[in-house]
């Protein structure tokens, strides 16, 4: 029998080659960050480092969660399309263990998320980022991205399992997509909203992320702020990770 | 491994339900297959079929019943059952992205080939299936009937005991059909033991050594294509009147002949060939009667015509 590692392996590959040839994987994972770094370095951080933010330092670690939102989000539509194509039910009827095609899936989403932080972390660098906490912290920071970007993707791969088509599954995908990201502390400082709803902005999954990064990045307090993010994407990776067990699980 | 290398493996199924909700898919269903045997399961849609190759593929767990699949049983040992098993599904189940080539490839890696076993598994396939100039194009430009060929072929990278095709050619046209029989019987005279799916009473005829004729979810009949078809009454007489109010006076004139079925829908009176005399003796008996006739021919009974028969002789 095939080890169940040797066939999540390929079917990770599989996924990565899948995603490398989709054009709109690629543009969502190279371009749109770029784009939206630029867009808001110009916009903004005349109007943020007037006010006395350091913009350079801020706005990174939001380009990074949206890049890993968004990475998360194709997952809806591959695991639609597999489903849809009949070739799951293909895997699950060969020997490479149960758990194998889930596995080369987040292989796969992981891969995706990876390239997108890589490239946004450059661009960042670039355009006068610094790891001020040290640069011992880089690993956390990667490490925290890439969870976030995993447990985005088992969510949005529980939608994959529900929806009609691999486009209704992204159209589901983007609607917690952009309040998440603007009712967050990533764009405007958390003081600017209104008072009932602070504290949802406040402790919210992405702003929770973010503050992480930013303080792995030098700016926060790393010991109030990772664990925090920490708990909410391996809770919620485990949470999606069991739903989607059941609901597979309860279609036998 | 080389193909011949793959001996049939037999299946028991005795008395598998599988229900979802309230719906019975499988409602009891009992039979047997023979290592090398090839055996159709014939049935209209939402008989059971898909249902019960994927509960022996180890994608359904059955809620009561014994299914066992060469040797090993579905429930308590689904690894050896897919290690036993290859499944081309319903709908061509390939990765579209992939070219051909690296479809084959993929299957004969996921199936323990080396890298270069499955290289050369895959050109051979290819090869084998009319498909090497296509090897190297993404799936997503296929025809439905190279993804057909395609798709019988990643189920033949490494060759197991046991082969399940569903519907394996639903919505393919007729040459491409006649293709796919054509690889389905050399598997058959390779020794390979194959269930296959179908709503064709043709296909089944033309490729299963035996039938089992699935209905809402229960086995109606099983036997030979042959067995079958003089159960089912071979060829049918069928006349449509010009005035369908009077196919009850059609009946009437024609009840000596056999067993006459009305179908009020599409107007028309059918009744079992008894001989070449027929049809004359229907034209006289009608034309006497001054009835006039729009349409009248002789047919092979259709699979909704052979099920009537089937589910009113069990």
């Amino acid at each position: 029998m095939t080890s169940a590692f040797a066939g999540s392996a390929l079917l990770g590959q599989r996924a990565i080659e899948r995603s490398r040839r989709n054009p709109a994987s690629v543009l969502g994972a190279v371009v749109f960050p770029l784009l939206f770094f630029a867009l808001f370095n110009v916009v903004l951080r005349r109007v943020m480092d007037a006010q006395g933010f350091d913009y350079v330092q801020l706005l990174p670690p939001t380009i990074v969660v949206q890049a890993m939102l968004f990475a998360g989000m194709s997952s809806a539509y591959y695991v639609a399309d597999d489903r849809l194509s009949g070739i799951t039910e293909r895997f699950a009827s060969l020997p490479i263990g149960r758990a194998a095609p889930a596995i080369g899936r987040a292989l796969g989403d992981l891969a995706r998320a990876a390239v997108s932080l890589v490239v946004v972390i450059g661009v960042g660098v670039a355009a006068g980022m610094r790891f001020d906490a040290g640069l011992v912290w880089i690993p956390l920071f990667v490490l925290v991205a890439l969870l976030f970007s995993l447990a985005v993707a088992l969510g949005m791969g529980l939608l994959g399992l529900s929806a009609s088509s691999p486009e209704a599954a992204v159209s589901l995908a983007t609607i917690p997509y952009l309040p998440l990201l603007m009712l967050s502390s990533g764009f405007a400082p958390i003081e600017n909203f209104p008072d009932w709803l602070e504290p949802i902005v406040r402790n919210q999954p992405v702003t929770v992320t973010i503050d992480a990064l930013r303080a792995l990045a030098g700016d926060g307090d790393i010991s109030s702020t990772v664990p925090v993010a920490l708990a909410w994407t391996v809770g919620l990776a485990v949470l999606f990770a069991a739903v989607g067990v059941r609901v597979i699980g309860g279609r036998r | 491994m080389p193909t011949n290398e793959a001996r049939g493996a037999g299946i028991e199924v005795e008395g598998v339900v599988k229900r979802f909700g309230d719906h019975a898919a499988l409602d009891g269903v009992t039979f047997h297959v023979e290592a090398g045997e090839v055996v159709g399961l014939l049935g209209p849609n939402g008989a059971g079929k898909t249902t019960a190759v994927n509960v022996l593929a180890t994608l359904l767990r059955p809620d009561a019943g014994i299914a066992r699949v060469a040797g090993y049983d579905v429930v308590a040992d689904p690894d050896a059952v897919r290690r036993s098993i290859s499944l081309t599904g319903q709908f061509a189940s390939l990765d579209d992205v992939l070219t051909g080539f690296e479809n084959l490839v993929l299957f004969g890696r996921l199936r323990e080939l080396s890298r270069s076993d499955a290289r050369a598994k895959a050109g051979e396939l290819l090869e084998r299936f009319s498909l090497a100039d296509a090897g190297d194009r993404p799936v997503s430009t296929y025809s439905g009937g190279m993804r057909r060929r395609l798709d019988l072929a990643a189920s033949l990278v490494v060759p197991t005991p046991v082969l399940f095709l569903d519907e394996p050619t639903t919505g393919l046209d007729p040459r491409s059909r006649a293709e796919l029989w054509g690889v389905v019987r050399e598997l058959r005279d390779g020794g390979l033991t194959v269930v296959l799916t179908t709503q064709y009473l043709e296909e089944a005829d033309q490729l299963a050594e035996r039938i089992v004729v699935l209905d809402r979810g229960s086995v109606v009949a099983e036997g030979t294509p042959n067995e079958l078809k003089s159960r089912a009454g071979g060829q049918a007489c069928v006349v449509a009147p010009v005035d369908a109010q009077r196919l009850d006076e059609v009946a009437a004139l024609l009840a000596d002949l056999g067993e006459v079925g009305l179908d009020r829908e599409l107007g028309t009176a059918t009744l079992p060939d008894t001989g070449p005399a027929l049809l004359t003796e229907v034209l006289r008996r009608l034309g006497e009667a001054g009835i006039e006739v729009a349409d009248i021919s002789l047919r092979r009974p259709t699979l909704d015509e052979v099920f009537l028969q089937l589910t009113e002789a069990s």
